[in-house]
């Protein structure tokens, strides 16, 4: 029989050796062997089919190189990163947005990727995250914002697809029903589709949020008349639209795939991928249309890409994976995962090899709409009309400074005006921190 | 004859003085180990997050700078965390109003008339994860095509759908009322357990002083469960203060702060807004409300009296 002095030494050497073996991997390893860990956001499983087959090749060619992929959402990613950094892990290649660069860039915890860029070549100057001369950012793709609607239901309604705030007031008037709601306003106070639409609408106002310098610009003057009417103009549609204070990405999609909803606003194709996955009676209804404008055509873009945060294990091969993912049929495929929601930066690229793919070729409707909305977009990063990215903008934006100012007009019952100048000193606060 | 007896003993004291000095190291080794375990996983924690909050810091903040007492300033002048506070405490109260008698009850009936089956079919739902509750409960809400409205507008009990997790006067109620649904099995579970410690002796002499089903309810399974209830009443009023999924799975704190709790608010500050200072000033605050409440807890009910009282 086990006396007492002997369970307790065996236990304290079988969790000592357990101890040993639990120690981190790196270590025991070689110097030779390289683990890069690599978050993305973009989660569908084709692309991810797509992403793992290309890591397994590189690991490949690399030996002693593996990938530790994350696949998640941006919220995720981001919380992700910010543990890593807190840490002191570094997060190695990180799949995010522009703002993002701009926002890690401030804090001097990204490495210049100039190279990249270069090698990557013809990225248009006002989706890069430069600063001080250096790139902090490899853009991967390019999303724009449209609107989606159903066109039997428009045709039946006697209408025409809006093009003009007023135009578009009225069809989600004639579109609710009993049954169906015209429009979707989202209002959470927490997530980027609130924002994302409201900007989308304000450039396409003529707002401008801030100038290069991060001068406040929205609460005052023009911007602030065009940013108010803006913001009246969504309370307005909130009459067609369901209450949505705590709708996401997802759930637009799925109040517009549901067939409860008539036209819904999207940033690319994905909402129409999704009918037709869900409800494919649907899809041949699922028609785009340019984002109606207020005072000029524009829209909000989205520049999603790589960066590389300091301390990654090695730098050298990290940029040469974003590289390799950038190259040739590879980099197509890529993209085509996703087919005419994520679109290359590069618009030569979007209109020679990427029209290659069946799909494409076969939702002309939804190309033409791309090329009408291409030249239209804005980053919030550089605004309606900024010549350099801006942290301030980016640190402004990825708050929840304009998901309130949205949700108090909607929701709370208060005037434009005043939420306008709540959230220009809530803003001035937040810069001030 | 003592010579003997003393002879005799020597080497059995010496033994049993062995024996002690060694449990006291085994059990002084173990003192150790959990004080080593506390200090590393409470003390300093916290203490991170009390320097934390007097920081200026965040994932996009180049280096953390000292803020002093401004953060706090900051989050007390805040409107929405008085709002996030009140919010809470409905919360918990609410919560923890509903979970207690609606958990003894059904404790109660599943100890009278329960199989294996319906006391496993009760606990259930506190076994399944919470973001798999969260996910049925919003479908199930859902104002568009959630089966609730459709019940609701088909039996003519409602004109129009509900949409519940988005209207400020339904989205607290309904929040409460899916914690309710997930976490009142707990206190089954706590209660169930006790019952079945009560000793059937007492039902007997309860009966020959002709207490009829009532009487032995009233005058002995609920004074005995009183220990363990006032034990529950604590934790749950923690917890539910304190849970964070299942109000940011279902509403995200909104529309218009009517569901935001202070988890939430501190995980806006930390996460959605970047300022961890600002954050681990609100679960600073968090830590300091619910220290008082326990301690005010323990000074008016006392609950070790009441299980040395029982025991």
């Amino acid at each position: 029989m086990m006396t007492r002095r002997a369970f307790l030494t065996s236990g304290v050497r079988v969790a000592g050796l357990a101890g040993l073996l639990a120690l981190p991997r790196t270590g025991w390893t070689a110097p030779k062997e390289v683990t890069l860990n690599f978050l993305t956001y973009e989660t569908l499983p084709s692309t991810k089919t797509i992403l793992l087959a290309q890591f397994r090749e590189f690991e490949k060619l690399h030996p002693g190189v593996r990938i530790n992929p994350l696949f998640t959402s941006p919220e995720a990613v981001r919380k992700q990163v910010s543990s890593m950094l807190q840490a002191g892990a570094s997060p190695g290649v990180v799949n995010l947005d522009l703002e993002d660069a701009l926002l890690y860039s401030h804090a001097n915890v990204l490495e210049p990727v100039t190279d990249v860029v270069r090698k990557v070549g013809r990225i248009p100057d006002r989706w890069r995250a430069l600063v001080k001369g250096e790139d902090y950012f490899v853009p991967n793709d390019v999303k724009f914002t449209y609107t989606w609607y159903r066109s039997d239901l428009v045709s039946r309604a006697g209408i025409t697809p809006p093009a003009t705030w007023p135009e578009f007031r009225r069809a989600a008037q004639r579109l609710t029903q009993n049954e169906t709601y015209g429009y979707v306003v989202v209002s959470n106070e927490t997530g980027d589709e609130p924002v994302s639409m409201l900007f989308s609408y304000a450039y396409s106002n003529g707002v401008s949020f801030f100038d290069d310098e991060g001068n406040l610009l929205f609460d005052h003057g023009d911007n602030k008349e065009a940013l108010a009417q803006t913001l009246a103009f969504f309370k307005e549609m909130a009459r067609f639209s369901p209450p949505a204070s705590n709708f996401q990405w997802g759930d637009v999609i799925s109040a517009f795939s549901s067939g409860r909803v008539a036209m819904a606003d999207y940033i690319g194709a994905r909402l129409y991928d999704v009918v037709l996955l869900n409800n494919p009676q649907l899809a041949p209804v699922t028609t785009p249309m340019v984002q109606p404008y207020g005072r000029i055509r524009a829209n909000r873009s989205s520049i999603e890409g790589y960066m590389v945060f300091r301390g990654v294990q090695n730098l050298a091969l990290a940029k040469e994976l974003i590289v390799y993912l950038h190259s040739g049929r590879r980099y197509l495929e890529y993209l085509w995962s996703i087919p005419l929601h994520a679109l290359p930066p590069d618009r030569s690229v979007f209109e020679g090899a990427y029209q290659g793919n069946a799909f494409v070729k076969s939702h002309q409707d939804i190309v033409r709409v791309i090329r009408e909305s291409w030249d239209a977009a804005h980053n919030p990063v550089y605004d309606l009309s900024g010549k350099r990215a801006s942290y301030v903008r980016a640190r402004v934006y990825t708050s929840t400074v304009y998901n309130r100012m949205i949700a108090r007009v909607i929701d709370g019952g208060v005037s434009p005006e005043k939420s306008i100048e709540q959230a220009a000193a809530e803003a001035r606060a937040l810069l001030r921190q | 004859m003592t010579v003997a007896v003393t002879e005799a003993s020597a080497p059995g004291l010496l033994q049993r003085a062995r024996g002690v000095r060694r449990r006291l190291t085994v059990e002084l080794v173990f003192v150790v180990a959990v004080g080593i375990a506390f200090l590393a996983l409470e003390v300093v924690p916290i203490a991170a997050a009390i320097v934390l909050s007097f920081e200026r810091s965040g994932p996009f903040t180049p280096r953390a700078s000292w803020a002093g007492t401004s953060q706090y300033a900051a989050v007390l002048a805040d409107p929405v965390f008085w709002r996030a506070l009140r919010n809470g405490a409905t919360y918990a109260l609410a919560c923890t109003a509903l979970q207690l008698p609606l958990g003894v009850g059904a404790a109660l009936a599943l100890h009278a008339w329960g199989s294996t089956l319906s006391t496993s079919l009760a606990l259930l739902p506190y076994l399944i994860p919470t973001v798999s509750v969260t996910l049925a409960w919003s479908w199930i809400l859902n104002g568009l095509y959630g089966i609730l409205n459709h019940a609701l507008v088909g039996l003519g009990l409602a004109r129009h759908p509900i949409f519940f997790l988005q209207d400020p006067r339904w989205a607290m109620p309904a929040v409460v009322a899916v914690s309710v649904w997930q976490f009142t099995p707990f206190v089954i579970l706590v209660t169930l357990a006790n019952l079945q410690t009560i000793p059937s002796h007492l039902y007997e002499a309860a009966r020959i002083d002709g207490a009829g089903a009532f009487g032995q309810l009233w005058h002995v399974t609920l004074p005995l469960l009183r220990a363990p209830i006032l034990l529950v009443l604590l934790l749950r009023s923690v917890w539910m203060f304190n849970r964070f999924d299942v109000i940011w799975l279902l509403t995200g704190g909104g529309p218009l702060h009517a569901t935001t709790t202070l988890p939430v608010y501190a995980y806006v500050q930390t996460f959605e807004n970047g300022s961890y200072g600002l954050g681990a000033a609100v679960s600073t605050v968090i830590f300091l409300l619910l220290v008082a409440f326990g301690v005010a807890y323990f000074q008016l009910v006392r609950p070790h009296e009441e299980v040395i009282r029982h025991a």
